[in-house]
Formats: C-alpha cells, structure tokens, sequence
C-alpha cells in the first residue's frame, strides 16, 4: 500500500508536471458552484434539470479531489488494476465537459446583453479564457516527439518491400535493425519475427505471458550495439563459453540462435564492420547482398 | 428536463454499443470454438445487417402507426419516445457562427487525423493484433508481435476484449489495411462520436439554449486540441489514440452515460458498463463506467436529501 500511495502522489506530480488542464477543471468547478448559488435564488428554475446538473457537479468535485488526494487515488488505482498507470484513474473525472461547462457559464457572465460596453468586456474576457485554455494545455504541443516518425516508418515499409521482392521463399522470418522489425508485422502479418517490438517496449509485456530466452535477448542486443565484431563484443551483455569471453556475444553464435529460432532471412545495417559481415557469411555459409543500406542474408541451409 | 426523448445521439450511441456486444459474441464464438476469422466475419455482418433491417422496419411501424393514429410523423420521433418539447425556431445568427467555428475545429481534428504522422503507436499493437486475426484466419492463435504460436499464453482479460475482432471484420468487409482501418477510419468515427455523445451531455446541460449548446461543443473541441499534450488526457485519446477502448470509453461512453444519469435512465447505463467491460481492461466487468453510475447515484440522492432538509426548513 505504501508503494501505492508513493506511485498516486508521484502521478499526480507527473499529470500536471506538461501542461494544467486539471487547474482548470477545479476553476470551472469553483465558478460553477458560486454561479449555482445565485441561480438558485431565481424564481422558475426547474427542479429536476438543476438537481441533475448539481448531481453532476458534486461527482465531479467529490471525485477529482479523490483524484488528487493520495489516498483516496491509491484506492482508485487498485480498483481499476495495476494495467493502468494513475492517469487512467482520471477517466473517471469528465473533466473536458465539466470545463467547457465551466467555460460556457464564464462566457454567458460576461457576454449578457447586447451594447458597447459589453460587447468590450466580452471580448477581453473571451481572450482572456482563451489565453487560459492554451497554456493550460500547453499551447496544444503532443506529448510526444513526432518528429521523423513518418520518415522512419516510410524507411522501413521501402526496405520491407524491397525484401519481399529478393526473398524467394515462401515463409519470412526476418531478423533485423530494430527500426525494421517495429513496423514489420504491421507493414505485413505474414512476416514472422524471432522478437517482437515488446523487446524495447516494456509496455507491451502485459499483453502476454510469453518471455524471451537469453538467446533471443542476445540477438537483439548484439543486432543493436554498433560497431559489434568476432571475439570483440565490449557492449553486449549476455555469456557463451564458445566465443572469446565470458561478456561477448559472437556474430557466428547470433547466427546459429538465429537459426535456431527459425529465421530465414537477416538484415544488418550496412555501418557494420567487413569483419561482421564475413563472420556471418562463414556462419550462414551464404554470400550477403546489398540492398540500401543493408546487407542482407538468406538462403542458407537448416 | 425531458425524461422520456430518445434523441438521434442517444440511438447513434446506442447502435455503437449494440454493434460491440454483437462484436463480442462473434468475439467469444471465435475464440471458444476456434472458429474461422472469416465465418466470424460473415456472422456478424449477419448480426449487424439483421439488426439493422429489425431496426428499420420497427421504425417504419412505429410511424405508420402514429400516422394512422393521427399524431403525425414528426422529426426525430422514435417508438417510445414522449411527445416532448415544441420544436425550436431556426438557428439565430450567434448559433450559426458557433456551430460554423466548431465544425472548422472538427475538421481540423479530423485532417490531423488523416495526416498519419500523428498516432502514438507505443504501447499498442492494435495493428498487428488485427494483422494477426486476418493473416492466421483465427483469434489469437498466434502471438501478433511475431507472428508465431504462444509458448504461455495471454491474459484472459484481455483476450476477451473485441475491439480487434471488430475492426479485423471491417478490413475484411471492406479490403482496406489494418493500418488504415485502425489509424484512420475508426479514430475519425470516434471523433464524430464523440461530438455526438457530447451534444447529448450539451442537452442536459443547456435545453434552453441552443446558443450555449454551440457553445458547449466548440469548448469540448478546443479542450481536445489543448489537452493533446499529456498521457490519459482527452485530447491525446481523441486525436492519436482514437482506436483504443479506453479512448471510445472516455469520449463516447462516458459523456452520454453522464446524459443518462441526468436524465435519470438509469436501465441504459448497463449498456455502458457492459459495452466497457467488452472493450476495456475491468476488474470483473466493473470499471470507470460502473463507478460514474454509483458516483451520479449517489450524488443524486445527496442533493435530493440536501434540497428536502432545505425545504423542511
């Protein structure tokens, strides 16, 4: 429970760390209460749409305050299972309309009748909500880089392509950069892969029990550590008693793990050294081919 | 507040979730059975057609009926649905310039949906999942990262989710690409959706005015642009997560369900709940869904005792 309640105060932290949509909502709900407060004095309000929208308000006050408390967010967080991170928590808060609510009774205070002088109030007040709205959301920037991500993607289905023209083959299992293999499955499912994306993203670990062998996990990490060559290997981690030391894995032992777990064809980026290439021809016992940027290995026997 | 109108955005979101719980069932079927992916694909589209012809004829019967009985077949009339509010005049000058800037917003959302460049693929693999239904002809008989057989397993709980039955039946109904289905076509429906979803919270919340309805709907869409910088924020969902559960929970599900609770119909919230528990994550079947019903439930009942003692008073 301990470590419940560090990870929902620790969340909390991080939810408003980008940007401070949620200091909004609890504007809105501040104002929204004050405003409830005089409608209620006006004669002819109809009792059952104010009870709902008061219904609404108080859920929404009652359970963001949960949201933020650590407490009350570690309960939360167990409810709807450790799949979720804290911020899912927060789904249950409809805080986009109860802040355009918010807003939209903001701009009916400002905006009530016609004529110059609230024409003016109205549109510094407008721009002043906009100007609120905005950099609470951090001026509308993802969360995420974009950058080169369609770049990367469109690399990969041309290299891809360019494969399935070379390979003879009927059955592909395809062992390469990791900047092929992330869009392999989903450029075509028929493409096979010793190791899925779940490699390097982690996140993707709770959609299966499955685990990889060490062996698996030495091919990714000899494929991704540059300048990997025989008897070298100063960056992989992982041991065999059949290459020069205990803390290298070999080009010609990734080849028979790859072999063993069914891959037909392996791609290496063209930056790798003549030694890597040659161990692998030796061990595959086949010639490599270029192919933009790649050096590219099939044909071998079982 | 109307109570007993059944408006247009309460049946689209109604046809949505009936069209999950068909998915559902094929979903099971497929998985229990180890049926095929395309006899999966042909009995739901069995399912949606039949369903669809039910409901047009019922339709159709229900307004010959009231013809017949002279009451006229008015707009936006449906079987059960209580004579409700006078229709409203036209749309006034504010409304329409309202109504125009949160259609441009719309658009812009769904342009930079189509651009492509914007989905966050990290920690899905929606695409493959369906790639994998289609190439293998089965659900999850093959892991979708790679193509091969599961050495353990996967998580029942999410093994029954059926989102990627769905839209795998769409790519097969239609030929287009998981890739295109997933990232494009089902984000874009999403979004109208949820525009739909929400101008039924926007009912509730102003049926006076169609002014601040406008209103309403063009702060929604502004909030979803702003609040595309964070993880779990709305906007993000909406605008690069469009085709997961969660994002069809938050923005589709939940803002009509809160409709509901203001409405007091209380018997269509098990629509949302079960809709959630066959696309999302829940423990048990109980999730976000489940405690928005007990929270508005709640709340409802502490602002009826707190209005009674203020009027004993």
């Amino acid at each position: 429970m301990t470590e419940l309640l560090g990870k929902a105060w620790q969340g909390w932290i991080d939810y408003i760390d980008e940007g401070k949509l949620p200091a909004l909502l609890f504007a809105a709900l501040f104002f929204l209460w004050l405003s409830r407060r005089k409608a209620e004095g006006k004669i002819g309000q109809k009792a059952e749409r104010e009870a709902g929208q008061k219904a609404l308000l108080l859920y929404t006050s009652v359970i963001a305050v949960c949201c933020v408390l650590p407490f009350t967010a570690a309960v939360f967080m167990k409810y709807q299972t450790k799949f979720y991170d804290y911020e899912w928590i927060w789904s249950m808060v409809p805080l986009t309309a109860v802040t355009a609510w918010g807003g939209v009774a903001v701009l009916e205070e400002i905006w009530p009748k016609q004529g110059e002088r609230d024409w003016r109030r109205g549109l510094s007040g407008t721009s002043l909500l906009l100007a609120a709205v905005l950099l609470c959301g951090s001026l509308g920037r993802p969360a995420w880089s974009r950058t080169g991500q369609a770049e990367k993607r469109r690399h990969a289905y041309e290299v891809l392509c360019q494969v399935k023209e070379i390979y003879p083959g009927e059955t592909l299992c395809l062992w390469a950069p990791r900047e092929i293999m992330e869009y392999a499955r989903e450029a075509d499912a028929g493409i096979l892969l010793p190791y899925g994306r779940n490699m390097w993203d982690i996140a993707l670990n709770g959609y299966s029990y499955d685990v990889y062998e060490e062996d698996t996990a030495a091919m990714y990490r000899w494929m991704e550590e540059p300048g990997t060559a025989s008897g070298t290997g100063a960056n992989a981690e992982g041991t065999s008693a059949e290459d020069g030391g205990p803390d290298s894995v070999s080009g010609r032992l990734c080849a028979g793990y790859a072999a063993d777990a069914g891959v037909t064809c392996i791609l290496l980026p063209e930056s790798r050294s003549s030694e890597t290439v040659q161990e692998l021809e030796e061990a595959l016992q086949v010639k490599a081919q270029k192919l933009e940027g790649y050096w590219i290995f099939y044909g071998w026997a079982d | 507040m109307e109570t007993g109108r059944f408006r247009f955005g309460d049946w689209f979101v109604t046809v949505q979730i009936m069209v999950i719980g068909f998915t559902e069932a094929v979903h099971l079927c497929g998985l229990l059975f180890g049926w095929s992916f395309l006899r999966c694909t042909w009995l739901l589209t069995a399912a949606v057609l039949g369903a669809a012809f039910l409901g047009a004829a019922a339709l159709a019967l229900g307004r010959a009926g009231r013809i017949g009985k002279g009451r006229g077949a008015g707009r936006g009339r449906f079987p059960g649905a209580v004579q409700g509010m006078p229709a409203q005049g036209g749309i006034g000058t504010q409304e329409s310039v309202l109504y125009v800037l949160f259609l441009l917003l719309a658009l812009s959302q769904l342009i930079f949906i189509r651009m492509g460049d914007t989905v966050y693929v990290d920690k899905d693999m929606t695409v493959e999942t369906v790639g994998s239904f289609l190439a293998a002809d089965g659900i999850y008989r093959v892991n979708p990262l790679t193509g091969l057989p599961y050495q353990t397993g996967m998580p029942s709980r999410l093994k029954i989710l059926c989102l990627p039955t769905l839209y795998g039946c769409i790519c097969r109904i239609t030929g287009l690409e998981p890739a295109t289905v997933v990232r494009f076509i089902v984000p874009e429906l999403t979004l109208i959706g949820s525009y739909i979803a929400f101008s039924a919270l926007g009912r509730c919340l102003f049926p006076q005015s169609r002014r601040n309805r406008a209103l309403f709907l063009t702060a929604v869409s502004l909030l979803a642009w702003t609040g595309i910088y964070g993880f779990g924020m709305d906007g993000l969902n909406l605008l690069c997560w469009g085709w997961r559960g969660e994002t069809i929970r938050n923005m589709v599900l939940m803002p009509w369900l809160l409709s509901l609770c203001m409405r007091k119909k209380w018997k269509w919230t098990v629509l949302c709940i079960l809709a959630e528990a066959c696309i999302t994550w829940t423990l048990y079947g109980l999730g976000v869904c489940a405690a928005a019903v007990l929270g508005m439930a709640s709340a409802g009942l502490a602002v009826r005792v707190f209005s009674g003692k203020e009027q004993g008073r």
